[in-house]
């Protein structure tokens, strides 16, 4: 496999990732709708988005909210190297427009975790990504 | 029609091994140190269930049509001479076949160490993808 393919293999990886933790941003608000008392619900909202990743040292332990941030964020570098030589047209500009939204959501939860942030970014970023399949086949 | 097929393959196949990577990787981890809210958390987050199952009945019937689209009819999957001609769809297929034992095998109900050689295969797959896609180098 060459630097080409490694790049389109990483940023599909990448995409897998932030598609699996935006899918548990999503995920969390109507599963605990449906398990936990309403009461109860705003503080384990906030205890599942503020869960730390536990394989790095203490202190650079990044939230669950962080790290779905940061996978967002690392997909416009890999798609950068896997894009190659496909011309850029208006697929190319929707996938980036529904990126935007979907960073913007995330930023926003960085804020305040309301509930419809929360479920923003897994439609979105599916929606990019199938901008992207589109934009690749033309 | 092949973009469509295309599109419901990627998308299911996002949802699926996202889910797959990110539960085990990511998440379990995360919500099994939530302090006095870990069960609780973990309950939640498993609440949804698996999503093999689902993902696959989208993932066998567009795979079939994609690579029917692209001259492999299915009677061709059981010639070895395809695979000669394609390695990669090889590849691809093994570690179909494997995932799909182990959901027959575990479902999703847990498995510490055989969900690393799902990871495994799944990662397998996305490789020999971009191989089947975007030719061999």
């Amino acid at each position: 496999m060459d630097a080409y393919r490694l790049f389109v293999a990483l940023h599909l990886l990448t995409a897998v990732m932030a598609t699996g933790l935006a899918l548990y941003l999503a995920l969390m608000p109507i599963a605990l709708a449906r398990t936990a008392p309403a009461a109860h619900r705003p503080h384990l909202l906030a205890a599942a988005l503020a869960a730390r990743w536990p394989y790095l040292p203490t202190s650079r332990r990044p939230q669950l909210l962080h790290l779905a941030l940061l996978l967002t964020l690392l997909l416009p570098p890999t798609g950068l190297l896997a894009a190659g030589e496909v011309g850029r047209n208006g697929w190319f500009a929707l996938k980036v427009g529904l990126w935007l939204l979907a960073l913007l959501a995330q930023l926003l939860l960085l804020r305040r975790p309301l509930v419809p942030a929360l479920l923003l970014p897994l439609p979105l970023l599916l929606a990019a990504a199938a901008a992207a399949a589109l934009w690749v086949r033309g | 029609m092949y973009t469509a097929a295309l599109i419901l393959h990627l998308l299911a196949a996002l949802l699926w091994l996202g889910h797959m990577f990110a539960w085990p990787l990511v998440v379990g981890p995360a919500l099994k140190r939530a302090g006095a809210e870990s069960d609780r958390l973990r309950a939640a987050s498993l609440w949804l269930g698996g999503l093999g199952w689902p993902a696959l009945l989208v993932l066998i019937p567009t795979g079939l049509f994609l690579l029917w689209a692209r001259g492999i009819a299915p009677t061709d999957l059981l010639a070895p001479a395809t695979y000669a001609a394609l390695p990669a769809l090889a590849v691809k297929l093994a570690a179909v076949l494997y995932m799909i034992a182990y959901q027959v095998i575990f479902g999703h109900r847990p498995a510490p160490r055989a969900i690393y050689t799902d990871i495994a295969a799944a990662l397998l797959v996305l490789a020999a993808s971009v191989l089947l896609v975007r030719g061999v180098a």
